[in-house]
């Protein structure tokens, strides 16, 4: 098996847990830290600006009341603000049972200020690791995944977009996310029971 | 790390239709079959792996500035969120829903229907009528008065009393029994700045909650911004007598017209069945 030193890094303060103990400033550094994310995620996943904005509300709610479960030695903290975030997102997606529409997404990006260095790293850190998984999947998968993880499509509008059967396309992405789980695993850069 | 792999590819191929929201409704049925714990913690690993997924694409594209004013309602939202958890009252999560009952068959149309075990999200023209006419009967059997207050948490009491003192848009409504047909006691007031989007409930005479069984839930319905009951937020009463209670709206209220306190399981709930729904403001129209 390959050893990689893949623990998360800790160079940084964890934010969560200066929101866990309630130190004072910490939601307002949060939010600062994890706005542009979120929000990227928000747009990505919801059919409107305004439902964007109340997702996002949602979301930094269930990030702070959930701040004590994260455990660095698990995961990166990024990994798991997205993680509360997707999930949020999802549900709000099945509640609305709408088509996700990510219209104007490349005109409508502003740049991002840059994040905290140390952050930065973490961040690269774990893309780094991931990308060698992401490497390792067909081209197809990798595409599908890139259209649905990251920008939200249905696996309808992705049917529609790559002229693929519609089971193709989610046979592609679930075996491709599966993949990926145990690719990440088998480098150690994945836990379990992050969030529940 | 090690982490155990399952040898059940089908229990993996579902959890990762869990974490992409694709599942359809025979394969949420199909979920019920096995151990749920199992199940939770394959979907958990494939939401982290998802997570991770995206961090990666999310790295190498420009992201967007969340909106300033948006900025601003997050930390408005979070200016008495330690307040509201340490107080004799606290506010909760609200509705938690699981990582299952997020699936939804993505590969539907946009109509799509939901799993047979998830609430509907949203309340029908006949369930808004039904709180509506609740409401009209409490406000026709009762007059409503401004009752005098006080309070004891500090803290609260001085960010109500700021909201009470900056607000130009005020709106304040008196709580009124749901249940009682002649007018009662002085229950303690509701107020609202859609301005601010902030407001606290001050509350007398609940019944003090055990919250591992129940919980209290706040809902506002504004009728000019959607059909649905806005979420206020799960809170206790831990003591008898006054409680000051922050409101935790989850979306933007403008224009309240009914503010509605419900007895709900622990966490609350996404719709309420409305039977026990002991306290009701409406807000009078101007």
């Amino acid at each position: 098996m390959l050893e990689v030193d893949e623990s998360p890094s800790q160079s940084i303060e964890s934010v969560l847990a200066q929101v866990a103990r309630r130190e004072p400033g910490s939601l307002d550094f949060c939010i600062e830290r994890y706005s542009n994310l979120i929000w990227s995620l928000a747009r990505r996943y919801s059919p409107s600006q305004t439902d964007a904005e109340d997702a996002v509300q949602e979301i930094f709610l269930e990030l702070w009341q959930k701040a004590d479960r994260f455990n660095p030695a698990m995961s990166a903290e990024s990994t798991f603000v997205t993680m509360i975030a997707r999930r949020r997102l999802i549900d709000r997606y099945r509640k609305l049972a709408r088509m996700v529409e990510t219209t104007s997404a490349e005109t409508d990006f502003d740049e991002q200020p840059a994040l905290p260095a140390a952050q930065q790293v973490e961040m690269i850190d774990e893309a780094a690791k991931a990308t060698r998984c992401l490497d390792a999947l067909v081209s197809n998968q990798r595409d599908i995944l890139r259209r649905s993880i990251h920008e939200g499509k249905s696996h309808s509008q992705i049917s529609a977009e790559m002229q693929l059967p519609l089971g193709s396309v989610k046979s592609f992405a679930r075996r491709g996310l599966i993949q990926l789980r145990q690719c990440m695993e088998r480098f150690s850069i994945a836990g379990s029971g992050v969030a529940s | 790390m090690i982490v155990e792999e399952s040898n059940d590819f089908r229990l993996q191929e579902l959890a990762a239709g869990a974490s992409l929201g694709d599942l359809s409704e025979a394969e949420l049925h199909e979920i019920r079959s096995y151990d749920q714990k199992i199940f939770q913690a394959m979907v958990e690993r494939s939401e982290e792996a998802a997570a991770r997924t995206y961090l990666t694409f999310h790295g190498a594209v420009p992201t967007e500035t969340m909106p300033r004013e948006l900025t601003i309602r997050l930390k408005n939202m979070a200016s008495g969120f330690f307040e509201d958890s340490v107080s004799e009252s606290s506010i909760s999560a609200g509705p938690t829903l699981s990582s299952v009952a997020t699936a939804l068959d993505r590969s539907s149309p946009a109509t799509g229907t939901s799993g047979p075990s998830i609430a509907p999200s949203s309340m029908s023209i006949r369930e808004i009528a039904a709180w509506l006419c609740v409401a009209a009967s409490v406000a026709l059997a009762l007059s409503i008065s401004l009752p005098g207050t006080t309070v004891r948490s500090i803290s609260l009491q001085q960010q109500r009393d700021t909201l009470l003192a900056s607000a130009p848009d005020l709106i304040r409504s008196s709580w009124q029994s749901a249940t009682e047909k002649t007018p009662g006691a002085d229950r303690g007031e509701v107020i609202w700045s859609a301005t601010a989007q902030q407001g606290f409930m001050t509350i007398k005479g609940l019944p003090v909650n055990d919250a591992t069984k129940e919980q209290y839930q706040l809902w506002i319905i504004d009728p000019e911004r959607d059909e649905k009951p806005v979420d206020g937020g799960v809170f206790n009463i831990a003591t008898a007598g006054e409680s000051v209670i922050p409101i935790q709206a989850k979306l933007r209220v403008d224009k309240p017209t009914l503010f509605a306190i419900t007895v709900e399981k622990p966490g609350g709930v996404v719709v309420s069945d409305q039977k026990r729904m002991p306290l009701l403001a409406t807000v009078k129209s101007n």
